[in-house]
C-alpha cells in the first residue's frame, strides 16, 4: 500500500490535537490534514467580513517543527502536516468567500453543500478540493450523475467521514446508505474516506478503513484507492489550485517577431547557466506546474516560453 | 476432503495512553467482536462465525497487545468490516488496528516476529532511565544476532499446541 493519508482530523486543543496526531504516526498514515471547520460561512454582509477576519491564517493550525519532533520521535521527517478549511454551504450568494485569499492559502478547501443548488454550484464553479458529504443525516439534495462527472472532470473528490459510523448506530446506517447511493452514481471512484475524529480513539488504521469500502460497494482495489491514491491526486490538484492559471507555449527561435527579442537575452543568460550546471529541466517546467517565475521556467535555448498570467 | 480454507487476522489493541490491560484474555476479545457482528452482520454473520472454521482468536500477547484472529475465508470480508467498529473490550475503551492478513498460521507468526523486530528501536526512543535503555539495547543485539532461532522457537511453541 503506498502512503496512506487522512486528511481530516479536526483542530481542537493542542494536547488532543497532539494526541490524535501522534496516533494517526503511529497507525501508519504519512500524512495528516488538520481541519479548521466553519459551520455558517452565509450571513448578513456584516456579519460575514467579521467572520472572514476570524478564519485564522493557515500556518497557525499546525504544529511547529519543534512540537512535532518532540511528538513523533526520530521518524518525524517523513510525515506530513496539511491545513485544511471546510464550511457549509447554504445559500448560493454568498459562496466567493471560499475564493478569497485567506481561505485559498489552505492546502486544502472543503465545502459541505447542503442544498441542490449548492450542490451544483460546487460541482461546477466553485474553485476548492473537497466535497464532503453529509453522513448524520439524509441527502439533502439529490445525486445526479452529469453534476458528479462535472466535479469528477475538475478533479474534485469527493469526502466520507467515518468515525460518526463509528460513534453511533443510526449514524451507522446513514452512512453506509449515503456512501453506497454516491457509489452507484460515481462506480465508486473519486472518493475519500476520511476520519474526522474529535478523539483520538476515533482513528483507525489504514487497513481497517480500507475494510470499510467493502461495506460500502467498494472493490478491494476501489476502497485501497479511497485512503492512498485519490489522497494523493488530491494534493495535486491542491497545488494547481493555489497556482495562477497559466498558459505555456513552444516557439522556435528563428521565429519570434521582433518587438520580444529582449526574451532572447534572457534566455541568453539562462542557458550558458544551464550548461554550467549541466542538466535540463523537466518536462514540467514546459507546463508551468514547479515555475514560479518567467525566466527561470524556459526549457533549453531552442524553445521560448511565454506565461500569461490571470489575476 | 479438501482441507479447511482458514484466514487469519494480526491486530493490535490500541489503549490510547494506557499501555495494557491487566485482565484481558482471549475471550473478551471474542466477546467484543462477536457482538459487534452481530450488530452488523445480525443473524447470518453470527451463524456462519459458528460454523467450523469458526470465528476464534487464536493467540493474544499481553506485552505487547497483538492479538490473531482465525476465520473462515468466506467470511473473512464481513469480519473485517466489522472489526473497526469494536469500540470496547470489557469496560476499557479499545480499538483493533489490523497489520496483517494471512492464509497460515506459519506466515503470521513470521509476520508476528518481523513486527516486534521492527518495533524495538521504536521503544529506544520511549526510555527514561538508563537501565530500561539498556534493556531493549540487550533485546535488540539479541534479535539481530539470530533471528533463525527466534523463528524457529515460535513455530514449534504453536505447533504444540
Amino acid at each position: 500500500m503506498s502512503a496512506p493519508m487522512d486528511f481530516n482530523i479536526l483542530t481542537c486543543e493542542r494536547s488532543t490535537l497532539k494526541e490524535k496526531i501522534k496516533m494517526a504516526h503511529r497507525l501508519g498514515y504519512k500524512a495528516v490534514a488538520i481541519n479548521i471547520f466553519i459551520p455558517e460561512l452565509t450571513q448578513t454582509s456584516k456579519k460575514k467580513k467579521s467572520q472572514q477576519q476570524d478564519i485564522a491564517p493557515a500556518k497557525s493550525l499546525k504544529l511547529s517543527d519543534l512540537e512535532l519532533q518532540e511528538l513523533l520521535g526520530p521518524t518525524w521527517k517523513s510525515f506530513r502536516q496539511l491545513t485544511r478549511i471546510s464550511a457549509t454551504l447554504a445559500d448560493v450568494q454568498h459562496n466567493f468567500v471560499m475564493s478569497t485569499d485567506i481561505v485559498q492559502q489552505y492546502d486544502l478547501v472543503a465545502v459541505q453543500p447542503t442544498t441542490d443548488k449548492t450542490f451544483y454550484q460546487a460541482c461546477t464553479a466553485l474553485n476548492v478540493d473537497i466535497i464532503t458529504l453529509d453522513v448524520t443525516e439524509k441527502l439533502p439534495f439529490k445525486l445526479k450523475r452529469t453534476t458528479i462527472n462535472a466535479a469528477v472532470q475538475r478533479g474534485i473528490k469527493f469526502e466520507f467521514q467515518y468515525s460518526p459510523a463509528i460513534r453511533d448506530s443510526t449514524l451507522r446506517k446513514y452512512f453506509i446508505a449515503n456512501a453506497q447511493q454516491f457509489v452507484f452514481c460515481d462506480i465508486g471512484k473519486n472518493i475519500i474516506l476520511t476520519s474526522g475524529c474529535e478523539k483520538a480513539m476515533e482513528l483507525r488504521g489504514p487497513y481497517d478503513v480500507a475494510n470499510l469500502g467493502s461495506l460500502l460497494n467498494l472493490n478491494a482495489a476501489q476502497s485501497k484507492a479511497a485512503v492512498t491514491s485519490n489522497c494523493e491526486a488530491l494534493l495535486k490538484h491542491s497545488e494547481s489550485r493555489r497556482l495562477n492559471k497559466s498558459v505555456s507555449k513552444v516557439e522556435k527561435l528563428e521565429e519570434i517577431p521582433g518587438n520580444e527579442t529582449w526574451l532572447l537575452d534572457k534566455l541568453r543568460v539562462h542557458s550558458s547557466l544551464e550548461s554550467v550546471n549541466g542538466g535540463s529541466r523537466d518536462i514540467a517546467g514546459i507546463h508551468g506546474i514547479d515555475s514560479s517565475d518567467e525566466e527561470t521556467s524556459v526549457d533549453g535555448p531552442a524553445a521560448k516560453k511565454i506565461k500569461l498570467v490571470q489575476t | 476432503m479438501v482441507r479447511f480454507k482458514n484466514r487469519y487476522i494480526v491486530c493490535k489493541l490500541e489503549f490510547g495512553c494506557r499501555v495494557t490491560l491487566p485482565d484481558l484474555t482471549q475471550d473478551a476479545v471474542y466477546r467484543a467482536i462477536a457482538t459487534e457482528l452481530q450488530v452488523l452482520h445480525g443473524d447470518y454473520g453470527t451463524a456462519c462465525a459458528r460454523k467450523y472454521p469458526n470465528l476464534t482468536v487464536q493467540y493474544l500477547n499481553p506485552s505487547t497487545n497483538l492479538v490473531m484472529v482465525r476465520c473462515s475465508r468466506d467470511q473473512c470480508k464481513q469480519i473485517q468490516s466489522c472489526l473497526p467498529f469494536v469500540k470496547k473490550i470489557g469496560e476499557v475503551d479499545v480499538f483493533l488496528h489490523t497489520l496483517h492478513l494471512a492464509g497460515t498460521i506459519r506466515s503470521c507468526m513470521k509476520f508476528i516476529v518481523r513486527y516486534h523486530k521492527s518495533q524495538l528501536p521504536l521503544l529506544m526512543s520511549e526510555c527514561r532511565n538508563p537501565v530500561e535503555r539498556k534493556k531493549v539495547q540487550e533485546m535488540l543485539t539479541d534479535s539481530c544476532a539470530d533471528s533463525g532461532r527466534t523463528l524457529g522457537l515460535l513455530e514449534r511453541s504453536t505447533t504444540s499446541q
